[in-house]
């Protein structure tokens, strides 16, 4: 089964390595040892086998996650999957603990990501291609390397909380595989050619091999050795070479890491091997032979010392053969060597098995499965991940945290700034039933690990965004602290979109820093929600002020409550909008029912809860005095039930407080004060005004009014009411305006919006409505 | 002798009155700071109090100044911000935006208006004046990277106020406001409106978010005060440098406030319209008849002046008509009065004109080409 791969301009073919090795017929899933990769474009293979390490696709095509490759398999549907175990770069690590290492960390480091939280099944298709992974010892620095080539170095493991050197097991299995891999994997299949003929013939039934697997790469080891020592015919160093084979299958290979820094050394030298040009192998011979020299002056206890350099020499012999390739088998088993002695010097003879003397292929083959040591291994691997991989099912104390702030100094300033809408209470008060729903929404959604949509309605100013926020914020210490699934956060705001197709564009940059255009961010999205992402975490999406995304076809809502139905999406949407028959009212059937049911609606604050909400904000100073409070908190209750209108008022009066003359006799905010500020703020201009403008502004009002009550309709020409004007100019003997005068008048009157004045040139033929009542004016002039 | 001394007191009259209409006239035309304020001390008070908050304090704010055309608004403004620099602390760190609703029509102009006068446009590069949407995004981002304490207070000073509010759906005035609200750069706008309806206009998330703070500007003075008014535009500042001649303007202008055709002159402008804008009027009308033969300003200068104020406009131009002309409008008079306002064809004006018009010799082409 082949599966074109559309998703990168280069299309890749996947297919298994072989025959499956073990079935379920339960779950109907066939488990494999590989997998091949063939680009269509460069006409190349890749073979990846279990245990290697890999790169992912993710969200950021620049970064892709690195992972080890645990299991492949294909299930009932005919899909190809993987487990893996991640690797983090240091990128993808919380900021805030980034600093836990105290060290810099180079972008080539990796970390075994121990963290909760990421599916580790996989989608066959979002591996990339191999990856090289060397493992070090702790006290093994990491080598400066040239940006050429993929290589990562891993040292550290992080689960979410701390980081820990590597487990010595967990190391030497590591470089176990890693050692495995080094010949064979990351050259393509066609490298094969480069080894001469005899040796491919001298390997038994090779040939009908499609990749080299680990197995096969010791073979070649063997052979290689076994050539030596025939070249050499010396019976004591077949002997030895049967050692090395055994050395590198043993499977509990404990070391005392003394010869760390010769490690480090050696595998430089692999490593710059691996990339090596020609004109470098000399310089490689001299490194080896320096090498070993100091380990002759280092370990004087070594009890190979005499054959150290003899495999230099073959080494050198080989590197002289200048076919650079048969170089690694010889720094490979330099290295194996060294290995083996060390592990020689704790136990003893090991005795050779039965891996060593078995040559034949198809037996090697049928045996990778089933061999013990492998499965031991192989289980250690796994094991140590998902013990770590748990998820934690206690809950985080749900309550919002309270904090305690202590002003020692009471003056009106600091009461200002609690008062000011800016800042962010330690608690919201009388918001805790809808945080306490909010919260389990989101949490259980986060410990599902699916996705969903939250409504939020309310009037402006009742604390909608502050709760959520608030929520968001518990959640994310809840994170920090390993009680939840660490979640991504991004918020979105209508209005602070110019479009609404805007909100793509934000969403991705949000998510991954990318700038694209709305249209492709759309299709990026898109893809994102809907492909079983790997390693990617929930996504907590908060869309304030809703109904500005509204389009005529409301495309956008329609995406953004599509993509949290479905599976892979992992995404939780909170949306927050004014009106609470908003679905009803503006989305079309289909958008309205992805929204799903699950909604919430903030109600007005009642006086008691603003008096709360006030008498919190001032920090139970005694600041203002009870009736003021109340009044307050009545006015606006009855008003709107505006939070942030109360405390504008609250802050109004104290300044008003300390700006005034006359103090209180309590010096606190009394209800005078209170009393002007909601004056200032909610009285109507209109009559104070008409009040202060000039005499014939105002007869031109009184001039209207008579006209209406004549005419009995409410509009009228300003000749019409010119006529009244010079009337009642007469009776009150005062000198009859122009008609010019009164043009501008009623253009005074009109721009200030007491008057709806027409816009046209019509001069006197203008018809002009009131747009304040008549008993306002009447009332606004008779006090004269 | 004698000659040569009226000669060379001329000369310096002549020096005096192009200093005195020099003084006068941009007390006048222009709205120059160092004009005096009236009536409004404890608006300004107000005001001072809250730039001083948010520029010393670092509390963000938002106040909007309601009051007629003329009635001041502006020059409170400029009257406030001139005192605020005084402080050095101010001067420095203080950063203003002004933006006006007729010339920046839509969002996208005036968000563009506020990257350049905040001098961001070349942080980005021409990134800035790249599309609305990074435009609105960059401009957010950047304040809300400020905190209280550390950043620059940003006055945003939005004139014609109401003119923002029919931009689409209020995003500008939405995230100022919102900026204000929030803990990041310290923000305060300031909106300029003679609209007193201005506060339903705007949109309840808008409106939620605007502190309701609201400066009324009413013009709120009687007559005495007017007076008082008229006598302070017309008096000379002491540092004038003929002192001799200040003495006898100002004494000039005592005497005037006190005349009997000038105060009835004023109090029918001050029936008319109180704001200040129309007074400026009046006496730049008054100070263009000065010359150096009538070197102080009368009550018959004033009352022309007023009278060519409140000249009618339409009425004049019936005074420049011709004979036939005036005729035809005569007559379309008389058919006003008879269909009462109802309209009327050329015929039936011609007809009318016959009956009524001694002048039998009048061609109809003649009043055809009129």
């Amino acid at each position: 089964a082949e599966i074109m791969n559309t998703r990168q301009q280069c299309k890749r073919i996947y297919s298994w390595v072989g025959r499956a090795k073990s079935s379920d017929q339960k779950m109907k899933t066939f488990q494999y040892r590989g997998i091949l990769i063939k680009s269509e474009r460069s006409l190349t293979e890749m073979c990846i086998l279990l245990g290697e390490f890999v790169l992912v696709e993710g969200a950021n095509a620049d970064q892709p996650f690195v992972a080890k490759l645990l299991k492949l398999y294909e299930d009932g549907s005919q899909e190809k999957h993987a487990v893996v175990q991640w690797f983090s770069r240091i990128t993808e690590l919380p900021l805030n603990k980034r600093k836990l290492l105290r060290r810099e960390v180079s972008p080539q480091e990796i970390f075994l990501d121990k963290a909760p939280g990421y599916g580790t099944d996989i989608n066959v298709e979002t591996i990339i291609k191999n990856v090289k992974v060397i493992p070090l010892a702790p006290e093994e620095v990491v080598p400066v390397r040239s940006k050429g080539k993929q290589i990562f170095f891993v040292k550290e493991s992080w689960d979410g909380k701390c980081f820990k050197p590597l487990s010595p097991g967990l190391l030497s299995e590591l470089k176990e595989a890693e050692k495995k891999k080094r010949v064979g994997s990351p050259t393509p299949l066609t490298d094969c050619q480069v080894f001469p003929s005899d040796f491919i013939c001298s390997l038994k039934a090779e040939t009908d091999r499609v990749t080299r697997s680990t197995m096969k790469t010791k073979n070649i080891q063997m052979e290689i050795e076994s050539r030596h020592s025939a070249s050499k015919s010396s019976l004591s160093k077949e002997r030895h070479s049967q050692r090395v084979a055994n050395g590198i299958n043993t499977p509990g290979a404990r070391k005392k890491l003394q010869l760390n820094s010769m490690y480090t050394a050696i595998l430089y030298l692999i490593v710059m091997a691996m990339e090596n040009v020609q004109g470098q192998v000399q310089n490689l011979c001299l490194l080896i032979t320096m090498i070993i020299r100091e380990t002759k002056q280092q370990q004087k206890t070594f009890s190979y010392q005499i054959i150290i350099p003899r495999c230099c020499c073959a080494a050198v012999f080989k590197l002289s053969l200048d076919i650079h390739c048969l170089v690694f088998p010889n720094l490979f088993f330099f290295f194996s060597f060294l290995n083996i002695s060390e592990q020689d010097q704790e136990d003893d003879y090991l005795p050779s098995t039965d891996c060593s003397d078995s040559s034949s292929s198809e037996e090697e083959e049928s045996m990778v499965p089933c061999t013990p040591k492998r499965k031991t291994r192989s289980s250690t691997t796994l094991s140590t991940p998902k013990s770590s991989r748990k998820p934690s099912d206690t809950t985080p104390a749900n309550t919002p945290r309270k904090s305690v702030r202590f002003l020692e100094a009471i003056g009106l300033k600091n009461i200002c700034s609690g008062l000011h809408v800016s800042t962010i209470p330690g608690s919201l008060p009388c918001r805790e039933e809808e945080f306490q729903d909010i919260y389990n929404f989101v949490e259980s959604k986060l410990i599902d690990g699916t996705g969903g949509c939250m409504y939020i309605s309310g009037v402006p100013g009742t604390g909608k965004t502050a709760t959520v926020h608030e929520v968001i914020r518990c959640l994310q210490q809840a994170a920090e602290n390993d009680e939840l699934p660490s979640f991504q956060f991004i918020e979105i705001n209508g209005m602070k979109l110019t479009d609404p197709h805007q909100a793509y564009v934000q969403i991705l940059q949000l998510l991954t820093g990318q700038k694209v255009t709305a249209t492709h961010a759309a299709e990026l999205l898109a893809k994102l929600f809907s492909t079983p992402g790997p390693k990617r975490k929930t996504t907590v999406l908060i869309v304030d002020e809703l109904d500005l995304l509204w389009t005529r076809k409301q495309d956008v809502m329609y995406n953004l409550f599509d993509w949290p139905t479905q599976r892979q999406a992992k995404l939780i949407i909170l949306a927050i909008a004014n009106t609470m028959d908003l679905p009803e009212r503006i989305m079309m059937n289909r958008v309205a029912s992805r929204l799903g049911l699950t909604r919430m609606s903030f109600q007005p604050y009642t006086y008691k809860q603003l008096q709360q909400i006030i008498s919190s904000r001032l920090n139970h100073i005694k600041a203002f005095e009870e009736d003021a409070i109340q009044l307050v908190s009545r006015k606006v209750a009855a008003l709107s039930g505006d939070a942030r209108r109360c405390l504008d008022i609250c802050r109004r009066s104290t300044e008003i407080c300390e700006f005034s003359s006359q103090k209180s006799a309590s010096g606190l905010v009394s209800m005078a004060h209170v009393m002007k500020a909601i004056d200032e703020m909610f009285s109507s201009p209109y009559i104070n005004s008409i009040r202060n403008a000039s005499l014939h502004e105002q007869m031109f009002l009184k001039a209207i009014i008579a006209e209406f009550r004549r005419s009995g309709l409410e509009e009228a020409t300003v000749q019409q009411i010119y006529h009244q004007h010079v009337a009642l100019c007469r009776i009150e003997g005062l000198q009859i305006p122009t008609v010019s005068e009164i043009m501008a008048i009623c253009s005074r009157l009109g721009a200030c919006r007491f008057l709806l004045v027409e816009s046209n040139n019509k001069y006197l033929h203008v018809r002009v409505r009131l747009n304040i009542s008549q008993d306002d004016v009447m009332y606004a002039l008779k006090q004269e | 002798m004698s000659k040569r001394k009226s000669k060379e007191t001329s000369s310096v009259n002549g020096e005096c009155i192009s200093q005195v209409q020099r003084i006068l006239r941009e007390r006048f035309c222009h709205q120059c700071p160092n004009g005096k304020l009236f009536g409004v001390q404890l608006q300004y008070k107000h005001l001072l109090e809250l730039l001083k908050r948010t520029t010393i304090h670092g509390e963000s704010n938002s106040a909007l100044i309601i009051g007629p055309r003329g009635s001041g608004k502006t020059m409170l403004l400029n009257h406030v911000l001139k005192e605020l620099m005084e402080a050095k602390q101010v001067r420095e760190n203080l950063m203003q935006v002004h933006l006006n609703g007729l010339l920046q029509t839509n969002d996208k102009i005036a968000l563009k208006e506020i990257t350049r006068q905040l001098q961001m446009e070349n942080v980005v590069g021409d990134k800035v004046f790249g599309s609305f949407a990074e435009n609105l995004a960059f401009l957010l981002e950047a304040l809300k990277k400020g905190d209280r304490d550390s950043s620059c207070p940003v006055l945003f000073i939005l004139d014609e106020f109401d003119l923002f509010v029919h931009h689409k759906n209020q995003t500008l005035l939405y995230n100022l406001f919102d900026i204000s609200q929030s803990a990041q750069t310290p923000v305060t706008v300031i909106g300029l409106t003679c609209r007193q309806d201005i506060l339903e206009l705007l949109e309840k998330r808008v409106k939620s978010r605007f502190s309701h703070r609201q400066i009324y500007l009413m013009n709120s003075f009687d007559f005495k005060q007017y007076l008082r008014i008229f006598k302070e535009q017309l008096y000379l500042p002491a540092e004038f440098l003929y002192k001799p001649f200040t003495q006898k303007w100002n004494k000039n202008v005592q005497s005037l406030s006190e005349d009997r055709t000038v105060q009835d002159v004023l109090q029918n402008h001050f029936h008319c319209s109180k704001d200040l804008r129309s007074l400026h009027m009046l006496l730049m009308l008054a100070l263009s008849s000065i010359t150096v033969s009538h070197p102080f300003m009368t009550g018959s200068d004033l009352l022309e002046a007023s009278k060519s104020c409140r000249m009618d406009s339409k009425a004049n131009i019936v005074h420049g008509l011709s004979v036939l002309e005036i005729c035809l409008i005569i007559a379309m008079k008389h058919l006003n009065d008879v269909y009462e306002g109802e309209p009327f064809n050329f015929q039936m004006v011609y007809n009318g004109e016959m009956k009524v018009s001694t002048l039998k010799s009048i061609n109809i082409t003649l009043l055809l080409l009129k």
